[in-house]
């Protein structure tokens, strides 16, 4: 194992002696070493020799190590493809950073130690970072100040301003970009800025990036690069080394600077080098740390000045987007302050009131537009607003320039201050015209629809009322007919009877509809005669005990009464249908009592029955002649349904007045009054009747 | 065919009484018990109670419609079988329809003369 070991070192030893004698021998070494314009620190003269302060030292080193240069101009970017590709031996001027240590060697010593400045037009007022946001900014192709880990590309990412970077091949273009105003900026390397800036009538701003430290490069699989960089690093530590040496007096020449000083001063200088360096360092340290925070406080206030900027242009977006939201909503907006002076509307507003433009409005009093019936209201409605701080769906009627009137609906809510003080309201307002009319029509269909379905039901009605005593008249007649012997002489009477009876029910009924008829037609007169209204009550009262057996039917007379001057058949009809009422609505085996009395001036009639009742809701309406119709035949069937309508007209054609008290499942009684002395009266409510059942008339 | 008939007991369900009175007289002079409801209730409570071959229906009686008491009898099942016959004054071509969707074995349309009736009767119990 440890002769291998020494195998091994010979052997590399050898190889190092080899390349050594081989760049040591007689003949010269040819260096092939990138060119590009950087002046001062690289370029070449008119002549097309290189200069600069990397050409001096080069040829220095290169006259002590018995090379030949040659020297391969070009671009910076192609200097740098070119020592990729191992096309050159050595390139100068080259920062270090871990990218390029994927594609290049390095020196150990540095060089020189250089930073950037971005400059920019002599009337330019970018002076930092931010003012270069949303800027042009002309940059070096692949320099360490354009892409590098503390390049002004990544340093305006970071900041997250948004700058346009444009690539040049040289540091000239750079810099004639800006002097042409073509870019805002130039980013250049401190030395080359401060050349030309007074020739280019640019300045420099106060935007200095990283101090870089500069390094001779090498390809990374390069034979000759360990011999190379073994020898430079040795004749850099000695020319830095040397105050006098060719480093310094290039730094002074090309730059008018010394660089960092190697230690060849007296004793007595050097601790008072040291003493300066120290103090430079604290002072650097300082600087940095000051830089630092510079830079972080740049960065926040740049973060402020774009949150700022990009705050107040989010507000302007907003509040456009809500002013085209507020001109088109189709509802009315309208905002008020709390007197109800308009201060804005919406041009729905505008279009709602036939204005031609909100500067109509904008001023008056919200109230001016509103109805004079609707004002108080509104008024209200409003006022309570501050309190319930919303209030919704209020119909009013507006009024338009023209003075149309027309139906709305309004909504409000109440504006607060940040310290929640009312200091207007926002009214929405909706024309309600059209859906109002829709109701209507809605309406009067479902009124027609109503009536259509009640004719329907009425001439059903009157066909089954008409047919049930056709019913008895034509069954007793084919029974007599067929069965007359068979028939008992008692069954042969009551058959008679029943036939005789139901046609005079039959008649009733028939009248009961010319009745209805002549009404509508105007054609209702009454037959006035003196009545006894006791006989007309008995006669009622047995009439129905022969009608319906099964219910039990009296009268009470109280107190003498007088005749009256009425229609006496008229005034058995109503008695007649109110009983058949009582009949229909009570249960069997129930009484039913016809009372007449005087009271005051009138003849009062009552009927009371213990049937189901009537609800309080429906005691007007029994009295009109659809609605009955409608009632009964939900709940009961039979009878035309006109007969309440009828009576009603009958007993105010006399002079007098009807109507019901009734108790739910207890009973009713139908009360009507016939005035004792009608004479004058009748007459003219006979045509008065007349004139309202027939309207047109 | 006395015998037959007079085992036959029909209950009339019929709210006015003259017709009430003319349905029962027809149908024992011609050798048929009657049974006579002036509601359905009453009806119903006969056909429970009583031995009832078939049932003459009236339809705007008091209190409940003729249907609901149609709907009830054909729903009960001691009481599905009896044969119905509506008898009404109501001429609407939808009370037809609606009688024999509901099960009625007749439909007869008031004034019918006594021929008529007895005619339906008769033809109920042959057929039944």
């Amino acid at each position: 194992m440890k002769k291998v070991l020494a195998i091994c070192v010979c052997f590399v030893a050898f190889c190092a002696f080899s390349a050594y004698a081989a760049v040591s021998a007689d003949s010269p070494v040819y260096v092939r070493v990138g060119i590009y314009e950087n002046q001062p620190k690289i370029f070449t003269d008119e002549q097309g020799n290189a200069q600069g302060f990397w050409p001096e030292i080069i040829s220095y080193m290169a006259s002590k190590e018995g090379w030949e240069i040659q020297w391969v101009h070009g671009t910076w970017t192609q200097c740098l493809e070119r020592l990729k590709n191992n096309e050159i031996d050595l390139m100068p001027d080259v920062a270090y950073s871990d990218a390029r240590d994927q594609s290049y060697d390095f020196s150990r010593e540095d060089v020189y130690i250089s930073w950037s400045t971005a400059y920019t037009q002599k009337d330019s007022r970018i002076q930092t970072m931010p003012d270069l946001h949303g800027k042009t900014v002309a940059v070096l192709r692949n320099s360490i100040n354009y892409t590098g880990p503390d390049g002004i590309k990544k340093l305006a990412d970071s900041f997250g301003f948004d700058c346009t970077f444009i690539e040049t091949d040289s540091y000239l273009d750079v810099l004639t970009l800006v002097q042409n105003k073509a870019v805002d900026a130039g980013v250049v390397s401190k030395d080359f800025g401060h050349l030309h800036e007074n020739e280019m009538n640019i300045k420099p701003t106060a935007i200095i990036l990283q101090p870089v430290h500069l390094f001779f490069a090498f390809p990374a699989t390069s034979q000759i690069k360990p011999y190379l960089i073994e020898r430079i690093d040795y004749q850099v530590k000695q020319i830095q080394a040397d105050g006098n040496s060719v480093y310094y007096q290039a730094l002074k020449k090309w730059f008018g600077t010394n660089a960092i000083e190697k230690p060849v001063l007296p004793d007595y200088a050097k601790w008072t080098l040291i003493g300066v360096l120290g103090l430079v360092a604290v002072l650097g340290m300082g600087t940095v740390t000051f830089r630092y925070q510079v830079r972080r406080k740049t960065k926040e206030l740049a973060a402020d000045i774009t949150e700022r900027e990009q705050t107040e242009k989010a507000l302007r977006e907003s509040e456009e987007k809500l002013r085209h939201v507020f001109e088109a909503v189709p509802e009315g907006i309208t905002i008020a302050d709390l007197d109800g002076v308009i201060m804005d509307t919406n041009q729905a507003v505008v279009n709602m009131y036939g204005y031609d433009s909100k500067d109509e409005l904008i001023g008056r009093n919200g109230g001016e537009f509103i109805a004079e019936k609707d004002r108080e209201r509104t008024k209200d409605y409003l006022a309570g607003l501050i309190e319930k701080t919303v209030v919704r769906n209020s119909l009013v009627t507006l009024i338009r320039k023209d003075g149309r009137e027309f139906p709305a609906e309004l909504s409000a809510a109440v504006i607060k201050d940040t310290a929640g003080h009312p200091i207007g309201m926002i009214v929405v307002t909706a024309d309600v015209t059209a859906r109002m009319q829709a109701i209507a029509e809605h309406e009067k269909i479902g009124e027609y629809k109503e009536l259509d379905k009640l004719k329907t039901n009425l001439l059903s009605t009157i066909s089954h009322e008409l047919r049930t005593p056709l019913a008895s008249i034509k069954g007793y007649a084919s029974l007599l007919l067929m069965y007359n012997e068979k028939l008992e002489e008692k069954q042969k009477n009551e058959s008679l009877e029943a036939i005789d009876r139901s046609t005079d029910r039959l008649t009733e009924l028939i009248d009961h509809l010319l009745d209805m008829s002549r009404l509508d037609a105007g054609l209702l007169r009454l037959g006035l005669d003196t009545v006894n209204p006791k006989d007309l009550v008995t006669a009622a009262v047995e009439e129905a005990k022969m009608r319906a057996p099964r219910y039990r039917f009296s009268k009470e007379i109280n107190g003498r009464l007088p005749g009256i001057i009425a229609d006496g058949r008229r005034l058995r009809q109503i008695i007649d249908n109110i009983l058949d009422n009582a009949i229909k609505y009570s249960p069997q085996n129930t009484e039913i009592t016809v009372r007449a009395e005087v009271k005051g001036a009138d003849l009062l009639f009552s009927i009371s029955d213990h049937g189901r009742g009537i609800p309080e809701s429906e005691f007007k309406k029994i009295f009109e002649r659809m609605y009955r119709i409608e009632q009964r035949l939900q709940k009961d069937p039979g009878g035309l349904g006109l007969g309440l309508s009828l009576c009603k007209s009958l007993v105010e054609a006399h002079g007098g007045r009807i109507w019901v008290e009734s108790v739910i499942h207890k009973g009713s009684t139908f009360y009507f009054t016939i005035p004792l002395k009608p004479a004058d009266r009748v007459r003219s409510n006979v045509e008065k009747e007349t004139a309202k059942t027939n309207p047109d008339n | 065919m006395l015998r037959k008939k007079q085992q036959k007991q029909i209950l009339i369900i019929e709210d006015e009484s003259d017709l009430l009175k003319f349905s029962s007289w027809l149908l024992e002079a011609e050798g048929y018990k009657t049974l006579q409801a002036a509601d359905g209730e009453e009806g119903i409570k006969i056909a429970r109670q009583q031995q009832v071959d078939m049932i003459l229906l009236d339809i705007r009686l008091p209190h409940r419609y003729g249907w609901d008491i149609m709907a009830e009898i054909k729903s009960t099942p001691d009481l599905r079988h009896i044969p119905i016959v509506v008898f009404t004054a109501s001429a609407d071509i939808e009370y037809k329809d609606k009688a024999f969707k509901m099960g009625a074995v007749d439909f007869l349309v008031k004034p019918v003369s006594a021929e008529t009736l007895r005619k339906c009767v008769a033809a109920v119990f042959k057929n039944g």
